[in-house]
């Protein structure tokens, strides 16, 4: 391989531009760019080869690591494909755990609009659906005004799950307190709401365990609703999440998580009520307690 | 007053680094990796459920227990978390000599330290030989060593590692697929050897 850093930087400049080449542009490409050097094309192809390896060591490490971009699943391609009774409008956000798109109803039956979350490839499919089933009765008898509600579930053709919830339109919690310049009494009053929310939840079992602004939208009437409630917990890494012993590193926001989740010890409704004082320190402050 | 605690320290440390204090990252790397060893002991000694036990947790509960947060910012911490995925690095390769070393003379370990702290999937990688692998790519391009560095060790997303390197995340995305291809070829294509 690449002798020298010269060498190496003319390697990875052919490589990257051929990578994603359909098969025969790419031999097109490879041929005017190596010409005679048969080596420096050798080399090339088997960088390309290795890229495709698909049971190699380093996607793994990446399907381990969440990723603020999300995989090159192409999002915007995915507008008209239907998902179970739902059929795909466009994109609208982006998360560690999958893609957001909106949605609505294909049967026509009555129109409604759903955001319908697509778990990216990566996470243990069969896991998340077995416990997805096992809370999906949990979930969908959450019934609160500033709760978004799980409304349903399942998996693409290609064995991807997706949840489908209540769409909501609205600015994240802290965006509309900046945009709508509340002052300190009327942030409280916000984050009262969203405290009752949480309490109800508790009430019935559930924990949220990714507390954060991204996951609590304020609508134009400005009420806030708190999105993906329990959806971690299905999202969870390990089994034993199920039994909410353990929860899994990955499904978390560390600048929000307590201490209890970062070091892996169990979650409990005080771990939301902690992240509920991160949130609060936010509103409050204008600034991340750790930033 | 002088700092005595390793969190005063830390902290200090830190944001001397980022005025460029270049000493200053030297001296943060034994505190980190002091807390960061200390904390994976801890751990194994408590409990051998190995999924709660991933490099990217310890590397996040060093950074709780070692930096003031309050007199801290982002650009802080994306310094502390690139110390931190060195060190990572160090204490896994050194276990792994050690490992090895121990099973040519026939001992056997107590713990897997590797096994315990790698992420989940990364468990089968030989870290010798990435290791190895990291250093030879550290001199043909040194941003992609310390991507690889940053992602595998530091647990880091593509977004982070972009912050901590003052790059873009396309950037990033792009020499990290560069590298993990080479890696993959420098660590696997063994019957190749002969050509080069």
């Amino acid at each position: 391989m690449a002798r020298n850093s010269d060498e190496y930087n003319r390697l990875q400049e052919i490589f990257l531009a051929a990578v994603d080449l359909p098969a025969k542009e790419q031999s097109l490409y490879l041929e005017s760019e190596c010409g005679g050097d048969v080596r420096l094309r050798q080399e090339v192809e088997s960088l390309i080869a290795a890229d495709s390896h698909t049971d190699g060591f380093t996607e793994q490490i990446e399907s381990s690591i969440p990723d603020n971009l999300g995989s090159d699943d192409g999002g915007e391609s995915l507008a008209g494909q239907q998902f179970g009774a739902y059929r795909i409008l466009r994109e609208i956000g982006r998360g560690g755990l999958g893609t957001v798109y909106l949605a609505e109803r294909a049967d026509h039956e009555y129109r409604k609009e759903v955001a319908l979350k697509l778990v990216r490839r990566g996470l243990d499919t069969e896991d998340i659906l077995e416990r997805f089933r096992h809370e999906r009765q949990i979930l969908a008898q959450l019934d609160h005004p500033n709760i978004a509600r799980l409304i349903d579930g399942g998996t693409t053709d290609e064995g991807l799950p997706y949840f489908v919830m209540e769409y909501v339109e609205g600015t994240t919690l802290t965006k509309y307190c900046e945009t709508q310049q509340l002052g300190a009494e009327e942030r409280l009053k916000l984050f009262r709401k969203v405290c009752e929310a949480v309490s109800y939840a508790h009430q019935n079992l559930v924990i949220h365990r990714d507390l954060k602004p991204s996951n609590i939208l304020v609508t134009a009437e400005g009420t806030p609703k708190l999105l993906d409630f329990g959806i971690a917990k299905v999202l969870a890494s390990d089994e034993e999440a199920f039994t909410q012993t353990i929860p899994a590193l990955r499904v978390m926001t560390p600048e929000y998580a307590s201490p209890e989740q970062i070091k892996g010890g169990k979650i409990t409704t005080r771990s939301d009520v902690y992240s509920l004082g991160m949130l609060l320190y936010e509103l409050l402050t204008g600034r991340k307690p750790i930033a | 007053m002088i700092p005595t605690l390793p969190r005063d320290q830390a902290t200090r440390l830190l944001i001397d680094w980022s005025r460029g204090d270049q000493v200053a990252a030297e001296r943060l790397m034994p505190l980190v990796y002091d807390e960061l060893r200390m904390l994976a002991r801890g751990y194994l000694q408590r409990e051998r459920s190995d999924h709660t036990l991933q490099a990217t947790g310890l590397v996040h509960e060093a950074y709780l227990r070692l930096v003031d947060q309050c007199t801290t910012n982002w650009r802080n911490r994306a310094h502390f978390f690139w110390i931190a995925a060195q060190a990572m690095r160090r204490i896994l390769v050194e276990h792994a000599r050690r490992h090895r070393a121990g099973k040519r003379g026939g001992a056997m370990e107590k713990v897997e330290f590797d096994e315990a702290l790698l992420p989940a999937a990364g468990r089968s990688v030989d870290l010798l030989a990435l290791d190895d692998a990291l250093n030879e790519l550290a001199q043909l391009r040194p941003q992609q060593s310390q991507i690889v560095e940053l992602r595998f060790f530091g647990g880091m997303t593509i977004d982070e590692a972009a912050e901590v390197l003052d790059v873009s995340p396309r950037t990033v995305k792009r020499e990290w697929r560069m590298a993990r291809a080479w890696l993959r070829q420098a660590m696997f294509s063994g019957e190749g050897d002969g050509a080069e």
